[in-house]
């Protein structure tokens, strides 16, 4: 049959040309290689050599006069495909084609204001695709990269304040937290508003080629996100994504609580110390623990007081947050999305929904999000775009706080032994401001219940917010000639908050208020109680109005198959514009939304005198910010023979935020850049390593500041501020003439390569950073006036290495895929003017300081010279002997302190391997942190009296000779001596090593077999497990347990998520 | 694209450009914050001198805590948090007073307010602009005065050249080193700027944390009497009592029993100006000296006008609540600005020092006869001295928690016949001040000693 066929269309060939080949048809379907079902609709299909063509309908068919040997497939987004016409040309072809954009060889990155070929970039950009991003189920986009991510560090050791940094620090005391470019335009909004579905990729600028066409704001790396968006000549698509998110309730055992039975021992010790006597004798000012007030009690027996109070010691306040003020949360997540193209349009429209109900009772979160974009090609070389985001994010906070936060009897922290509930589950209240017996005279019942009734609160509290914020993206290219285009892009963001915050007449705020200011020997209303009977209402109005408008040429040259020339050039105006306002109103009814007037002008005697005269709290306030940059830019870069790339960048920022005359100092931000492909040299014959490249580049970026001018400023407050009711004013800022933007420069060396046949690829960088003019606090003697002044007086050096590699291990039936990122990033403060490392000093590498020579996080400690075997007493060096001088140790020579290291990881980064057999898939990722400290802590006996601050090492303390053998923790002494306590927290005793390996995540995934699908009539359905959070540590060096990332507060709960995907 | 096509691109973007670049200077002017401005009027200015948080209510109260018009028990004082409180209380050295140093912020604002009163343009009617000027002056010279009564020794033949003044900031320059003045320069610094700031404010501010001009009077008068002049004292104290000497009389104007007798501003005050609020001095722990409290006799309105008895394991003592703040001292805080009553005593002392018995003792008659109930018999004396040992011993009962007592044992303790020695019992043991003593002077800041090479005192 075969050969018969051969020989037939050879002789036809041969003999019958015209006649035959007017008869032979060629024809088949297109079809896309990623996405196998889906027919690729507008390809051109065109004979070689000849001007006859087709175009595909939309099942991918097409259909020729057959008048050549081979046939040229070409369609938008997809690569340029040439096909030798089978022998038997009558069957139907089928053609798969390559998306351009997922060609391995032609991975474009965005700059936003860019897509350019990684192949041809010489800067240093990392991109994550959105399978990546998936495998992190979360509601915001930023905790997603995480773990995914080269150079970028998560830094949680504060729990509510997650910091990021790419390469390390880049800044002192100014905004270190990366640019983050949203379609184009730097993202002003809440980063929570953007809904992880919508993005297709986001691409991370580490080095200065990368990023410094960002400019004055890019000094600390820029994270580029780009949204999903249609495709011309594209079948209609439909996905959905839905998952469900449960997470355990913190781990309240992970908190330093004393257990309630010591606690009481030592609240009777202190007693009987007299220590609670001037409290006792005072009930007015002070408030006092249940125990103490038992055992003051004169009425009570020695029997009596201890019966009540051994009762007391069984109870065990977590376990009441764990059942009222706690839960499991859970947070839902579906998205759905559709998007298509014809010849001149293409679209695509998402729709999203978050709801999240979080873990302390109480608190709920719903987002909304609408996303369309619109793509026309109305005329040849006319593009235009329109791209509409819609969020609305609603959140509940009614919950009274989670363990630790708030809950204060005065001062000081919660009892061990409080209760939330009695047996029942009936609410009971804490004397929070005066002891029982006191509270319980007050007014006698004329006044309101003065308890705070922490489950009573989180029934009443009524706080909410809603924030609707719609983004806007319209754009238009026109292409000049071949050669030029150019573009006008006009992004414009609004963003209303409206936040209430109701305290109905049941809250402990507003009783304890109309309590204070009430006056029993008035009889006029007005005057007997000045804050009046009723509710508070606080509203709160937050605007965000921020335009940006771009205008730029790009021009691309290609010649002669060797010269390929590529320019940008552009202007940028930007506003960002937010305003707040304040009111309160007093007396509110939402029944009959009435409300009552007060009088904030004079002042009212507390009741009984307890708080002496105030003045009604006014808290109506309005904020009004404005900020304008003003750019031009441009960008080049050419690539000779496919071999040699150099590039450059410029860019020059001017903005209101310094003042006039610090923009004049301003000199333009640059960068420089060459890539050599070494593997298309001829002379490159090493076939193991198919692909090599080389880069460098250099540049410099910038950093702002908002906080700092460089004139004297008055920051105004309001009349109801003063006690004169005068308008009044603070200085802000010293007057600094010399006040300028921070400068950022880095040099970036790296390798790209592909080898042993492409089943190892990756890179290799190295860079160095010297971040100058950088605006760090200036100790000055307070005499001035001032404890401290900002100036550009600081410098930061730092290198470090990032290294990404890709390995297929296994490939076959069983596939092992693993992905090494390994990070370096060390640096110091190599500059300072005053270092703020006086006598004395000693931390905890939390907070930034800068010291010459050192990590801004550098830990540094008393040295330690173990406990007297005879007292307990913590011992230390001066001059080198052991002494017990406290007042001395704590203020000893910065030289003599002991200098640990940097509290954030030098080398940190994640291994991820996963496998898949047949439709299933696994991928464990790993993290791993080396190199760095955490200060443990541990008991401050002084904190502990005073304010309860509990921990317990308590129980570990020296109590008797010999003691000193197994324990660190000095004996308690009292009266406490708040210097002794000091010098044994910071004492290099208490420092750790951080390092340790955890199991980060954990992703599982189920393809659904074709056929499945096929039946089905859907193109793919998965279904996937992940869990970002195990509190799974692999391995760590400290011996004492302890969870370094978070080394302070309590663990968070596990977490695990279920989902599902499809697309029609 | 033809070559004209480029060329009208061309120009079209470099007009664009150049138009951008002369409406972008204006564009970039707009003020980043609202709320913040650059100190340009009279207006701002007066806005800077009244901020009461700065201006009014942060001057030191060590001046009482090293008092002895209160006493701690055992315990209290053991469980006071503050180790510099603690070694205050029984006069031991301890360099850690930052928080009294911390009132330099009102220099501070005074500097930057007469910086930048030069460059706005006084006008045909310079009143409003001579009363910031006196204003800010006086402010400093008000910091000026509680930190010499605490950093500096007291002004005497032997002390006076010595360096141990404290150091005179003029200007807001914060890149100026700090430098010790001599403890005569000290002195004359805190005169020049109350004398000059006399001569530019009105008889009368807006409101009385605004300084005034009998407010001055009476600054230069106190600065005198700390400096042992008792004439211009006398002379100074006088100026100020022909503007303004009206006083309350405790029988009709205040509820003696009342939780807080006395009203913020009212109408003895003159200028206003306290302290922070101080964990020692609180009610709850200050205990009046029982010495003291029993000196009240019975028909003396201040008796229970100025104290509380304590309940509890202080039961059987008082404390203070006779404070012109307001607020019944529920937080402990020190007078620290001008009041008519020391005036009158002021005048009264330095009448008697001049041997002028009969008006002295008609000063200390009229305030008294304010303070005592109706049975009150005017007080009289036979010679100088027993009328200055009267004046003295009222003075002391008079003014409480002012932060006047401090100077008062520092400038007498080398009068014999007038000197005290303060004592304080702790722990069964006594601690003593003696008038030689280094106790009489606070250390200064170790923060500070550390930055600008001063000399710390002995």
């Amino acid at each position: 049959m075969k050969i018969f066929k051969s020989i037939s269309l050879g002789v036809c060939l041969a003999f019958l040309p015209g006649l035959l080949f007017a008869q032979q048809k060629v024809s088949g379907y297109i079809y896309s290689r990623e996405s196998p079902k889906s027919p690729v609709t507008g390809a051109t299909v065109r004979l070689k050599g000849n001007l006859k063509s087709s175009i595909s309908d939309q099942n991918g068919f097409f259909q020729l006069d057959l008048l050549a040997d081979s046939i040229i497939i070409t369609a938008v987004g997809y690569k340029k495909t040439a096909l030798a016409i089978p022998e038997n040309p009558g069957d139907l072809l089928t053609i798969y084609l390559e998306s351009t954009a997922n060609d391995l060889g032609e991975v474009m990155v965005s700059t936003g204001y860019q897509t350019i070929a990684k192949e041809r970039a010489t800067g240093s950009f990392y991109k994550i695709d959105n399978t990546l991003l998936n495998q992190n189920v979360s509601t915001d986009v930023i905790s997603r990269l995480e773990g995914i991510s080269s150079g970028l560090l998560f830094d949680r050791r504060d729990a509510n304040n997650t910091k990021i940094e790419i390469r390390g620090l880049s800044t002192i005391y100014s905004n270190a937290q990366p640019l983050i470019i949203l379609d184009n335009f730097p993202y002003e909004g809440n980063i929570n508003n953007i809904n992880p579905n919508d993005v297709k990729d986001i691409t991370i600028l580490k080095d200065a080629a990368a990023s410094s066409i960002w400019g004055a704001r890019a000094g600390n790396g820029v994270i580029v996100i780009t949204t999903k968006s249609g495709r011309y000549n594209s079948e209609l698509t439909l996905s959905v994504n839905a998952n469900t998110t449960w997470a355990e309730q913190p781990r309240l055992n992970t908190t330093a609580i004393i257990p309630s039975t010591d606690y009481i021992d030592l609240e009777t010790l202190l007693f009987n110390k007299g220590f609670y006597n001037s409290r006792i004798s005072s009930p007015a000012y002070n408030a006092l623990s249940p125990v103490v007030e038992i055992l003051a009690n004169k009425s009570l027996s020695a029997v009596q007081a201890a019966a009540q109070i051994d009762v007391m010691r069984g109870y065990d306040v977590r376990d009441d947050f764990r059942k009222y003020i706690y839960r499991d949360a859970l947070n839902q997540q579906y998205n759905i999305n559709l998007s298509g193209g014809i010849d001149k349009l293409n679209y695509f429209i998402s729709s999203g929904l978050d709801k999240n109900r979080q873990n302390l009772i109480g608190n709920e979160l719903s987002r909304v999000n609408l996303k369309s974009s619109m793509v026309f090609r109305p005329i040849k070389n006319l593009e235009l775009y329109a791209d509409v985001q819609y969020t609305k994010t609603a959140t509940t906070s009614n919950s009274p706080g989670g363990y630790g936060s708030g809950y204060k009897i005065r001062n000081s922290n919660l009892y061990p032994y409080a209760r939330l509930a009695d047996d029942r589950g009936n609410p009971l209240g804490l004397y929070t401001l005066f002891p029982k017996g006191f509270t319980d005279t007050l007014g006698k019942a004329k006044l309101l219940d003065w308890r705070y009734i922490p489950i009573q609160e989180l029934k009443e509290n009524d706080n909410t917010s809603a924030q609707h914020d719609i983004l806007t993206n319209v754009g238009i290219k026109y292409k000049l000639s071949k050669l030029l285009n150019a573009e006008v892009k006009y992004q414009y963001e609004r963003s209303f908050t409206d936040s209430r915050q109701y305290k109905s007449i049941n809250t402990f705020y507003t009783r304890d208020l109309i309590n204070r200011f009430t006056n029993l020997s008035q009889n006029q209303l007005e005057l007997r109680n000045p804050v009046p009977m009723g509710g508070i209402l606080d509203l709160t109005d937050a605007d965000l109005d921020a335009y940006s408008i771009r205008g730029q040429l790009n021009a691309r040259k290609n010649w002669a198959d060797k010269h390929d020339i590529n320019l940008l050039a552009g202007t940028e105006l930007r506003q960002t514009e937010n305003i707040q306002r304040t009111d309160r109103t007093y007396g509110y009814d939402p029944e009959f939304i009435s409300f009552k007037n007060v009088d904030y002008i004079n002042s009212y005697p507390s009741y009984n005198n307890l708080f002496g005269s105030n003045t009604i709290p006014v808290y109506d306030s309005f904020k009004s910010l404005l900020f304008r940059y003003v750019s031009v830019y441009a960008n080049g870069s050419y690539t000779y023979s496919n071999r040699y790339t150099i590039s450059a960048s410029a860019r020059r920022d001017a903005s209101n935020v310094f003042g006039v005359s610090t923009n004049d100092k301003g000199t333009p931000l640059w960068s420089v850049g060459a890539a050599w492909d070494l593997s298309k040299e001829s002379f490159y014959n090493y076939s193991q390593v198919p692909y090599l490249k080389l880069r460098a580049t250099y540049g410099r970026s910038g950093n702002t500041n908002q906080a700092v001018s460089a004139l004297t400023t008055l920051q105004y407050y309001p009349a109801s501020n003063s006690i004169v009711n005068l308008p009044s004013a603070q200085i802000l800022n010293a007057a600094n003439p010399n006040l300028k933007w921070e400068r950022v420069a880095m040099l970036n060396l790296g390798v790209d390569f592909a080898a042993f046949k492409n089943r190892l690829s990756g890179s290799i960088e190295y860079y160095r950073k010297k971040s100058t003019d950088l605006l760090a606090f200036q100790q000055i003697d307070f005499t001035s006036g001032l404890g401290y002044v900002m100036t550009n007086s600081a410098t930061l050096t730092g290198s470090g290495v990032d290294i990404n590699l890709l390995g297929k291990i296994i490939d076959g039936g069983f596939k092992w895929n693993g992905s090494l990122l390994f990070s370096h990033a060390a640096y110091q403060v190599s500059k300072v003017q005053a270092n703020s490392a006086t006598n004395g000093y000693a931390s905890d590498g939390t907070t930034i300081t800068p010291i010459e020579g050192y990590s801004p996080y550098e830990l540094v400690s008393y040295r330690w010279a173990g406990l007297d075997p005879k007292t307990g007493d913590p011992l230390g060096y001066i001059n080198g002997k052991i002494s017990k001088d406290y007042s001395s140790l704590i203020n000893s020579p910065f030289s003599e302190q002991t200098k640990h290291g940097s509290g954030v990881p030098l080398y940190f980064g994640n291994l991820r391997n996963t496998f898949s057999y047949k439709n299933i898939s696994l991928t464990l990722n790993i993290a791993y942190s080396f190199g760095y400290y955490f200060r443990k802590p541990t008991v401050n006996f002084s904190d502990l009296l005073n304010n309860g601050t509990m921990h317990l090492d308590y129980l570990r303390r020296w109590q008797n000779p010999g003691d000193e053998q197994q324990t660190n923790v000095p004996s308690f002494v009292y009266p406490s001596n708040g210097e002794r306590d000091t010098f044994y927290q910071y004492s290099e005793i208490n420092v750790l090593k951080g390092d340790h390996v955890r199991l980060q995540n954990v992703f599982l995934e189920y393809n659904f077999d074709q056929s499945i699908c096929n039946k089905l009539s859907i193109q793919n359905l998965s279904l996937y497990a992940n869990s970002a959070n195990l509190n799974l540590i692999l391995w760590r060096a400290n011996n004492q347990g302890i969870d370094p990332n978070q080394p302070l507060g309590m663990q968070p709960g596990r977490n695990i998520s279920l989902g599902l995907r499809f697309t029609l | 694209m033809k070559k004209d096509q480029i060329k009208k691109i061309a120009f079209l973007i470099i007009g664009l450009c150049s138009l951008a670049a002369i409406s972008c200077k204006k564009y970039l002017e707009a003020k980043p914050d609202q709320s913040l401005t650059v100190p340009g009027t009279i207006k701002d200015l007066w806005a800077i001198l009244d901020n009461t948080s700065t201006m009014t209510l942060k001057y030191p109260s060590s001046s009482e805590v090293l008092s002895d018009n209160y006493f701690l028990r055992d315990d209290t004082w053991a469980a006071l948090s503050s180790t510099v409180l603690r070694s205050q209380y029984i006069w031991e050295k301890n360099d850690n007073t930052n928080i009294d140093w911390l009132s330099y912020s009102v220099s501070y604002a005074s500097n930057i307010v007469l910086e930048n009163l030069l460059k706005i343009d006084p006008g045909p009617s310079p009143a409003e602009w001579n009363s910031v000027k006196g204003s800010a002056l006086f402010f400093r010279g008000l910091n000026l005065y509680t930190i010499s009564q605490l950093f500096a020794p007291p002004l005497s033949q032997s002390t006076q050249n010595t360096p141990y003044g404290i150091p005179l900031r003029l200007s807001s320059n914060f890149g100026e080193k700090s430098v010790r003045s001599t403890v005569g320069e000290t002195y004359a610094r805190i005169l020049s700027d109350f004398k000059l700031s006399s001569a530019l404010l009105p008889s009368k501010g807006l409101t009385k944390t605004r300084p005034s001009r009998p407010a001055a009077y009476a600054m230069i008068s106190k600065t005198y009497l700390a400096m042992k002049q008792y004439d211009s004292a006398g002379y100074y104290a006088n100026k100020c009592m022909m503007m303004y000497d009206s006083l309350l009389n405790f029988n009709k104007d205040i509820i003696p029993s009342a939780a807080a007798p006395f009203k913020r501003f009212n109408r003895e005050v003159i200028f206003h100006a306290r302290s922070g609020s101080s964990t020692i001095l609180a009610p709850a722990r200050a205990i009046i000296d029982t010495t003291l409290y029993r000196s009240y006799q019975v028909n003396d309105l201040r008796k229970t006008a100025y104290f509380k008895a304590n309940t509890g394991v202080n039961s059987g003592t008082h404390c203070f609540k006779g404070d012109y703040d307001g607020s019944g001292t529920s937080s402990g805080f020190v007078f620290a600005g001008v009041i008519t009553d020391e005036l009158y005593l002021i005048r009264a002392e330095c009448y008697a020092r001049a041997g002028q018995t009969a008006l002295a003792m008609a000063d200390l008659n009229k305030l008294l006869s304010t303070r005592f109930n109706t049975s009150f018999v005017p007080l009289s004396a036979v010679d100088p001295d027993q009328t200055l040992t009267i004046i003295l011993t009222e003075r002391r009962k008079e003014l409480l928690f002012r932060g006047t007592r401090w100077t008062d044992l520092r400038r007498l303790k080398d009068e014999n016949e007038h000197s005290v020695i303060p004592k304080r019992w702790l722990n069964g043991k006594m601690y003593e001040l003696n008038p030689n003593s280094s106790g009489y002077v606070l250390q200064l800041p170790a923060a500070v000693i550390n930055l600008s090479d001063m000399e710390q005192n002995p």
